[in-house]
């Protein structure tokens, strides 16, 4: 059986870093749209899209690398709560993903002038999102349980390097109009300044704790289901 | 005597109860203020972008999000206990 319900201590009957997430998103939503930014020229005051576009992709990679421990636990142990948490925790990521492409590629409208550019860095992300999916799919045609927790958790191992080169290693190897890529410095370079620093950290710590707090629903849900079923099975 | 005890008790509660709405209430209200500094701190400097906000309006922009990003997270709370009573039916039996 599965173990049901929260461990983590509660204020006002919602574990303590629920309310972490809350103040965080809150205070990134206020604060990065009224504090100052640096004033460059294309960007103007897009610039704040930092806070949302770019913590989404932080949050999503993030929850991936914790998905990956827990395959890893999954395939050392074999319990299936480890394999369920990983692969909810795909399940988030994905959908920020998709969040951090549609917003991308609002803001590469507005900058670059276009929705969608052959870059290597977009290219690449979207090639990493495919990669993750076939998980799913692969995850959804299996229903034996032990094989499908032991072959999903090896190919999220083999999903996650893919992943990583994809939008971390092949995009710096060529030219690229993201920055960070391609020979372009990062926002961190020459204009993040301290002030957007107290709000880009924050907020990628808030947006990854409310990813937390999804994966955190769905695992319990699909804990209640799995115990309903192994139930009627008796 | 017993009666007198559980009161008590209850009476314990119900402030440790104040005390955490008051804990929590201030953690916001900190956030909020925290987010509105550079409106006190440079509010004494004439240039930059202070004007712009203003003459913008932006700070009712931010008040909308806040709003709807306070109602998401009404909702996720509320999904989220409902799931905790489940949980606890769940154990019962």
């Amino acid at each position: 059986m599965l173990k049901i319900g929260e461990t983590s201590a509660k204020i006002f009957g919602l574990a303590w870093w629920k309310w972490i997430s809350i103040v965080l998103v809150l205070f990134s939503l206020t604060a990065g749209m009224i504090w100052d930014v640096p004033k460059l020229p294309i960007l103007h005051e897009t610039i704040r899209n930092l806070y949302y576009h770019v913590t989404q992709w932080f949050g999503m990679m993030i929850i991936l690398t914790a998905s990956l421990v827990y395959s890893i636990i999954h395939l050392a142990k074999g319990d299936r709560r480890s394999d369920i948490i990983a692969a909810e925790g795909i399940n988030v990521a994905l959908f920020m993903g998709t969040l951090g492409l549609l917003t991308g590629m609002l803001w590469a409208k507005n900058t670059w002038g276009t929705y969608w550019t052959g870059d290597a860095k977009l290219n690449g992300v979207a090639m990493g999102m495919l990669v993750y999916l076939a998980y799913t799919v692969l995850r959804g045609s299996m229903d034996e349980e032990q094989k499908r927790g032991r072959v999903s958790a090896v190919y999220n191992i083999f999903a996650y390097v893919m992943f990583m080169v994809f939008i971390m290693v092949l995009p710096r190897m060529t030219d690229s109009l993201h920055p960070g890529n391609g020979g372009n410095p990062g926002f961190g370079g020459y204009d993040l300044n301290s002030n957007m620093r107290m709000v880009f950290y924050p907020a990628i710590i808030g947006w990854t704790l409310l990813g937390v707090w999804f994966i955190n629903i769905r695992v319990r849900m699909k804990s209640i289901e799995e115990n309903r079923l192994t139930k009627s099975h008796q | 005597m017993k009666k007198v005890g559980t009161s008590l008790r209850e009476r314990n509660e119900r402030s440790n109860l104040l005390l955490k709405l008051r804990d929590c209430f201030s953690a916001i209200a900190m956030t909020v203020l925290l987010a509105l500094t550079p409106i006190f701190t440079f509010a004494s400097d004439v240039e930059m972008a202070d004007l712009l906000h203003e003459n913008g309006k932006i700070y009712v922009v931010v008040g909308v999000i806040a709003i709807i990003f306070v109602g998401l997270i009404v909702y996720l709370i509320a999904i989220d206990r409902r799931l905790t009573k489940i949980e606890k039916e769940e154990k019962a039996p």
